[in-house]
């Protein structure tokens, strides 16, 4: 049906998450309405990307630098460390320019129905950075899900030996949420964690 | 537009997308459905926390073209404490990919579901031998399946003095004798099949009232097992997981 170029182009679009035979077909039809300046850009970009990122050996967060930038800012606060689940979270938390200290990602969560043990996560990583000392307190900032919290439990577990300070992040109702629709668990860590004003 | 309303269980939560998730939910009236719920996973959604995985709630799903869809779900136990530690969240995990495989579509069974609320219930809280529970939920489950193993006497002969052996491809119990011709056969010791029997005869809440040492649990789940794997026919990963969580596969 079509020519082989634009087949194998449409497959591979296709391929990537999110994107159905309908879409990659309009990706295709646009890249080909390109020029092949615009192209050739665009093919540099993903080879690049694949060629310079790398996991931080600090963080293990995806960069191009080693150590990255955060981790390599001497103005951070290197005795706080905030674990994520994913290199996107890291995007999240620095989107509030609140934390000034430095983080660890994980990349994913313990999850038996996926098969993702702890050995699987970058935990072992972790344990290195507490253990070469100056870290005062760990921050999890796993997703409130119950894989999120399982994993934040078996961290804290493993961390507390080594005599730092083990936080979690707050959970509680949403900005803009509405409290009827708030569920339980979520009202009870709302009020568990309820400060004075 | 058909609306179905059920009291009902998360088994699996599998994301798709950036906010959509697919859901394996036990619900106590219609089996196990397979539901999307469109943006689940943002935090202000209203179906956020009934979606959860583990979570027990009121659900109403909606009929699409491939599968349902969640309309609303109201939580009423969330069993979170399941995610106080790894094992706990092995356990259910597991005890719900069971569950998800054995039950089909629009099979309907009371007494099952609620013995998953009661399993559920003790991994998430309870201070009990968490593999005495397993034990329990998986001997009970055949039973509501029909496939309980004969615990009366030898399959083969009725004999019930030197019944020394159990047999999932037998079905049951099998004595000294019987057993020569049956390979797979496992020896069982006098406290296991007290236990099995306890947990056979006895109602749901009931069943799990149970002390065993040690040594019985170990037999006593490596008999569920062969029974589970030689009835469902799979091994089940989740399973895998959780022998290696608890460190049995070292054991061994």
């Amino acid at each position: 049906m079509y020519a082989l170029p634009i087949a194998r182009l449409i497959e591979e679009f296709s391929k990537m998450p999110g994107i159905g035979k309908r879409t990659a077909e309009r990706l295709a039809y646009y890249v080909l309405r390109l020029s092949r300046e615009e192209v050739q850009s665009f093919s540099d970009a993903l080879i690049a990307a694949k060629d310079q990122i790398t996991f931080c050996p600090v963080c293990q967060n995806l960069t191009d630098q080693k150590p990255c930038e955060i981790c390599s800012n001497k103005k951070r606060d290197h005795r706080i460390i905030c674990v994520v689940e994913n290199p996107k979270d890291v995007l999240a938390m620095e989107k509030t320019r609140e934390y000034k200290g430095l983080y660890h990602v994980l990349h994913g969560a313990i999850s038996p129905m996926d098969g993702i043990g702890p050995d699987d996560l970058k935990m072992k990583e972790l344990l290195e950075r507490i253990n070469q000392g100056g870290v005062e307190e760990v921050i999890m900032a796993t997703n409130p899900n119950i894989e999120g919290e399982a994993t934040a439990m078996f961290v804290a577990k493993l961390l507390r030996p080594l005599g730092v300070r083990v936080t979690r992040i707050a959970h509680g109702i949403p900005v803009g949420g509405d409290l009827e629709y708030a569920d339980e668990v979520t009202l009870t860590k709302a009020l568990e964690g309820r400060h004075e004003i | 537009m058909e609306l179905i309303k059920t009291d009902g269980v998360v088994l699996k939560r599998t994301n798709v997308g950036d906010n959509d998730v697919i859901l394996t939910v036990f619900t106590a009236e219609y089996g196990v459905l397979k539901a999307s719920a469109r943006g689940a996973k943002s935090l202000k959604s209203r179906l956020a926390a009934g979606t959860a995985l583990f979570t027990y709630g009121e659900f109403v799903f909606g009929t699409g073209k491939s599968m349902h869809y969640v309309r609303s779900c109201e939580p009423k136990e969330s069993f979170y404490n399941l995610a106080t530690n790894i094992e706990r969240l092995a356990f259910a995990t597991y005890i719900a990919d069971l569950t998800g495989y054995a039950v089909k579509e629009e099979k309907v069974d009371q007494r099952l579901f609620s013995l998953l609320l009661n399993t559920f219930y003790l991994l998430a809280n309870s201070q009990r031998e968490l593999r005495l529970v397993k034990c329990v939920y998986e001997l009970k489950l055949l039973q509501y399946m029909g496939f309980a193993p004969e615990l009366s006497g030898c399959v083969r002969c009725g004999d019930v003095s030197e019944i020394d052996f159990l047999s999932p491809q037998a079905g049951g119990l099998l004595c000294t004798s019987c057993r020569r011709a049956e390979d797979h056969a496992r020896p069982l010791s006098e406290p296991c099949l007290i236990a099995l029997r306890f947990i056979l005869y006895s109602e749901d809440k009931k069943a799990f009232a149970f002390q065993a040492s040690r040594m019985v649990t170990d037999e006593l789940e490596d008999h569920m097992e062969a029974f589970i794997r030689s009835y469902m026919d799979r091994d089940f990963y989740a399973l895998t997981y959780l022998n290696m969580i608890l460190g049995k596969n070292d054991r061994k």
